[in-house]
Formats: C-alpha cells, structure tokens, sequence
C-alpha cells in the first residue's frame, strides 16, 4: 500500500498567463494505516495535494505512487484507484447531486459489481456510522438538509465504497461539537480496522487527537512534519507557519510561562489533564 | 430598544415535519448575541426569518421595526439585515472584488453617484482597502469572508447575521473576521448575530442563546450559559474547554474555586492555587 509523492508539482494553468504554482516540489511516504494530518495557512496547497492523491489532478512535475505503481501511467487502472481510495471533498454541498440520501450514498457503488441487496446494506450501514438512521434519512433530498447534515451525508458517501485509503478535506467544519467528538472516533475505529486516513484540517486539537504524523505545509513546500508532539513542541515556530498549535499544548505553554511547567508533549486534553491531576491532586502539590 | 423581536416562531419545510416549534429570541439595538445548537436544531432556519429569506409561518417576529408577516415587507427586511455564509467560495457573482461590492448596491437602486464612495467605505470598514480590483478567488479565506461581510456592509443594513462565517478558515482568517466583527460590535451601530459551532466565539457575545429541536432552550450572559455543563450537555453541547478542564480537576479532588470561562482565566486559576 505505501503511498508515495515523488518530487511532486503542480502548476494550475500551466502555461498561461494565469499560472498559479500550488505545490513545489513536495514529497511524502505514507504507509499503510496510517493518519496523516495535513495543516497550512489558506492557499498553501491543502487542497491541491489531495487532490493528487486521488488522482483528480496530474502532477506537472513529479509522480504519485501508489504500491510502486505511477498512478498516472497510461496503462494504470482509473477505476480501480478510485475504489481503493476514497476522498470527501472540502465543500460537500459539491458532492451532494441525486435527489435523495439514499441514492447519493450509493453512487460511489455504480461500479462495484454488488447485488441491490449488498448496495442497500453497505448505505444503511454507511449512514448508521455517520449517526443517522437509514428509514429516517433515506428518502430526504440532500438538498434539504442543515449544512451539518450535508457533511455527514457526504462522508457516508465515501464510507459505502469501503475504500484503503481515505482522504477527508476540512472534515470538520460545520460539525457540532459532539459530531467532531463522533468523526474523530470513526477514524479511530476505520484506522484500526486497517483503512489508512489522510486528514485536512485547521483544528489542531482534532489532528492532537487523531494523527498519527503531521504534515505542515507553507507556500506549497512541506515546512515541517512529525508527530504532534514534535510539531506543535515549538509554539513559536508553529506560529510563524501559521498554524495553531493544540489548545491543551497552548495552555500549557501559558502555564509553563507563569512557573507552572507542563511538558510540551502534553498536547491532547487527556495528556494536559494528567500532568494537572499529578501536579495538583493530593500528594503531587509542592 | 429591541431590534429582533421574535416569538413562538414555527416553521415547517413541508413533509409535516417541524423544523421550528414556538422559537423565541430578542436582541437589543447594539449588541452582539451568538447562536449555539447541535447541526440541523434550527439556527439557519431561524435566522433566514430575519431577513425574509423565509416566509414566517406562524408566530410574531418584528425586525427593525418591520413586521415579518408582511409581505411588502420582504424587500426592505433583506436590506435591513445582511447574511454572511459559511462558504467563502460561492457568495461572489463578479470576477472583481469592487464589482462585486458595486452588484449589491445596484440591485437595491443605489444612485449611481454614491456607489464608488460606498463601496471604498465598506472596503474600508473590514481592512480590505487596495483590494478593489482583485479577484474574489483569488484571496485567502479570512479575505474572502471579509469581502462577503464588506458587501453586506455596503448596503447599511441594521443587523448583520454571521451563519458559521469562520468554519472553514485558517487561524489567522479565524482571527481576521472575529476582529472585524468585535469591531462592528464596539461601534454600537449594529446589531450582530452570530451562529456558531466553536463554543469559545460565543465567549464574545453580549448574550448566548441555546437551541434544540426548533426551539429556543436557554439564554443569558457567556458567563452564565457556557459554564454551565449540565446545561450544554442537556442541549447536545460540549462545554469549552477550560470548563471541561476545571470540573474534571475538580472531580479529581483538586480544591479550585472559579469556574473560568477563557483559556486565560483557567491559567490564572490553576497559577493562584499553584
Ligand atoms: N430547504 C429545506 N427543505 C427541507 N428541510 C430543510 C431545509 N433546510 C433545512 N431543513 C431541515 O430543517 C432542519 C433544520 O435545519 P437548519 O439548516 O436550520 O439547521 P442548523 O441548526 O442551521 O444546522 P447546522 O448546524 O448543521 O447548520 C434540519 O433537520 C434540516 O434537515
Ligand atoms: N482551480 C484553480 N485554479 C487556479 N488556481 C487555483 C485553483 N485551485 C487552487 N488554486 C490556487 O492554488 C493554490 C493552492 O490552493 P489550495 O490547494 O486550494 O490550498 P488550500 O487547500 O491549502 O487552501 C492557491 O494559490 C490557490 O489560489
Ligand atoms: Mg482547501
Ligand atoms: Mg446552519
């Protein structure tokens, strides 16, 4: 499975007076089960390098790997790519297009080869995973629903074709705070089934949470990449990549600065509330 | 004097199903009140009466003076109250950010004399002046909404609506359009009303309104409605953070007395009993 960009760039209207170069020569190995969390400032090529992976968008220079295999060779099997790896788009009202849930759910499926009786079962189970009930949703135009809604409807979408790899781009916007809680323990439990995740967002203390790997990018180049911890260690340099760091790694840089120390490691709600509960309960106050 | 006077406000979509069920909210002249509820209870839904995006179904809803069930009322209602959207790509109808700015005002018989200024004015009013003839696709997120919010601005309504404005920015675009509307609230001129999924933006509202299933379930001070755990937790709600922090502490046997409500204010409890 290992996923791979090779000295990967991209250049939108190539050629015109309009280029725009999104992405310079960025490369990346992303191994099987893994979360990767992908940061940056608006315009750094978030988007952009997604899309790559999903084969949307050919490299203008470079080449996308997946098993070894150039993803945009001639002979590479397009359909079978895009049943292996799955991608939820950024605004998912551009997802959204049948006329009811259930249909919408079960487009990825076309090509799938299921029987009617298989399809309805992966998009019942599909939409139960993103919290909604098949006979309640179903039927409903996704045009109807709450900006929420829509999201989930769209990840459900993705969900029904069971890919390898997963890509979510700003998963998490628009979800209320116990649907953040409810995403973030879905790609919990695909990771541990085996599905590798690939995830964009601007929520630091989400990716804290769920993130195997960080991947920061800046002006199209990748600036700093690593483990939560080691990314979002220097708060300083994290800010000048325009990222945030966690709010529990905020907290305790505050903390550590008003004689307080917390590791810089603490950078989950759980990591920063036990440091606080040794330093605090009884028997660990100075 | 209050500028929304909304109450037992129902709607329903059709299919039977009601989206709103006797929903009540008030907002004074001035003041800033923010929206919180979990996707699909009704914040939108709601909010599209202000401005007659929706035709109000049953129930007493006044804005600006202006009485909602009239229909003659629709036209001036939408100028009245401006709405800023979560999407910062498709609220644009011009390639040129002034045109864009200048669409709004022609569509509402602004003479023609006055729109230049106008449009300076409003560009002005969000920090985005020297970007008239930029192309709104090709600013960044915290830029584009700041345009949206300028062309909003442009046509001088009374109230402004922000429906989740900052979902899909980047820290700094976050920062950029929470500092414009702090702003716009600091002026007193208008009145705000913020729908939001991040607990800690409705730490700077005047006032919090809770909603669950189409109605209207709480409201009061920051202070009071968002360390109130049980109460969130009752409307689907997650408490912010430092209150989550403080009651898990406590929980724990840690001795802290305030409750804080802001990342600063649960540092300087844990520092004091330090
Ligand atoms: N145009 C529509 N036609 C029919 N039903 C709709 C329509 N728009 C919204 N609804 C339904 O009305 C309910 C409330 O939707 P609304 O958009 O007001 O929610 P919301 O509180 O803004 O949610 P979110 O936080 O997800 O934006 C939802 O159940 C939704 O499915
Ligand atoms: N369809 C497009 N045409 C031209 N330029 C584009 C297009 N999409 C994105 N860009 C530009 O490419 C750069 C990277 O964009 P994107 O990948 O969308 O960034 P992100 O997702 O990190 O916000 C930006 O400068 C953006 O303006
Ligand atoms: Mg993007
Ligand atoms: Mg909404």
């Amino acid at each position: 499975m290992p996923f791979c960009l090779e000295e990967v760039s991209f250049t939108y209207a190539a050629g015109t007076p309009l280029a725009v170069q999104a992405l310079r020569g960025v490369s990346l190995r992303m191994e099987a089960g893994e979360v990767l969390g992908v940061m940056g400032h608006t315009g750094c090529g978030k988007s952009t390098l997604i899309q790559l992976l999903a084969g949307l968008l050919v490299p203008t220079h470079g080449r996308v790997l997946l098993d070894g295999q150039d993803i945009n060779a001639p002979g590479c099997d397009r359909a079978a790519l895009r049943a292996r790896v799955g991608l939820v788009f950024q605004y998912p009202e551009c997802q959204l297009f049948e006329i009811t849930v259930a249909k919408d759910v079960t487009f990825g499926l076309k090509h799938s080869g299921l029987s009617p009786a298989q399809k309805e079962e992966r998009v019942r189970a599909a939409l139960e995973t993103v919290g909604f009930s098949y006979e309640r949703m179903g039927a409903q135009s996704p045009l109807a629903l709450s900006g929420g809604e829509k999201r989930r409807v769209a990840i459900a979408g993705v969900l029904a074709a069971r890919p390898e790899i997963l890509i979510f781009d700003e998963p998490i916007a628009g979800l209320d705070p116990m649907g953040r809680e409810r995403f973030l323990a879905l790609v919990r439990r695909l990771n541990a089934q085996g599905t590798s995740i690939v995830l964009v967002s601007h929520n630091a203390d989400a990716l804290a949470q769920c993130a195997d790997r960080l991947l920061v990018l800046k002006d199209g180049c990748v600036a700093l990449e690593g483990t939560a911890e080691q990314v979002f260690a220097d708060v300083e340099a994290a800010r000048r990549l325009q990222v945030d760091v966690s709010t529990p790694r905020a907290l305790g840089q505050m903390l550590t600065q008003r004689g307080v120390a917390v590791p810089a490691g603490a950078v989950t709600y759980e990591g920063l509330l036990s440091v606080l509960k040794e330093r605090f309960c009884a028997g660990g106050n100075p | 004097m209050a500028v929304i006077k909304g109450r037992d406000i129902s709607f329903s979509y059709g299919s039977g199903k009601k989206t709103l069920d006797h929903a009540s909210i008030r907002a004074e002249a001035g003041e800033l009140i923010a929206l919180l509820g979990c996707n699909g209870c009704g914040k939108s839904t709601l909010v599209r009466h202000l401005n007659a995006l929706l035709p109000l179904q049953k129930g007493e809803l006044r804005v600006a003076g202006l009485d909602a069930r009239a229909q003659a009322n629709c036209w001036r209602l939408r100028r009245q109250c401006g709405m800023v959207f979560q999407n910062p790509d498709n609220q644009f109808v011009s390639s040129v950010v002034e045109e864009d700015i200048a669409f709004g005002l022609e569509n509402y018989e602004t003479p023609e004399e006055e729109i230049p200024t106008r449009v300076r004015a409003a560009l002005a009013a969000v920090g985005m002046s020297g970007f008239e003839k930029r192309a709104p696709h090709l600013l960044s997120g915290g830029q584009k909404q700041r345009v949206a919010l300028a062309g909003v601005l442009a046509l001088n309504p009374d109230i402004i609506v922000f429906d989740e404005v900052t979902a899909m920015l980047d820290p700094q675009g976050r920062r950029e359009v929470l500092g414009i509307i702090d702003r716009l609230r600091a002026g007193g001129k208008k009145t705000l009303v913020m729908i939001t999924h991040y607990v800690e933006e409705a730490v700077m509202a005047d006032r919090v309104y809770l909603m669950a299933g189409g109605n209207v379930t709480a409201q009061g001070s920051p202070r009071d409605i968002l360390t109130d755990a049980a109460l969130l937790a009752q409307n689907g709600l997650l408490a912010p953070l430092p209150v989550r922090m403080y009651e898990d502490l406590k929980a724990a046997g840690v001795p802290l007395e305030r409750c804080p409500l802001t990342n600063e204010e649960l540092v300087e409890e844990l520092c004091r009993f330090a």
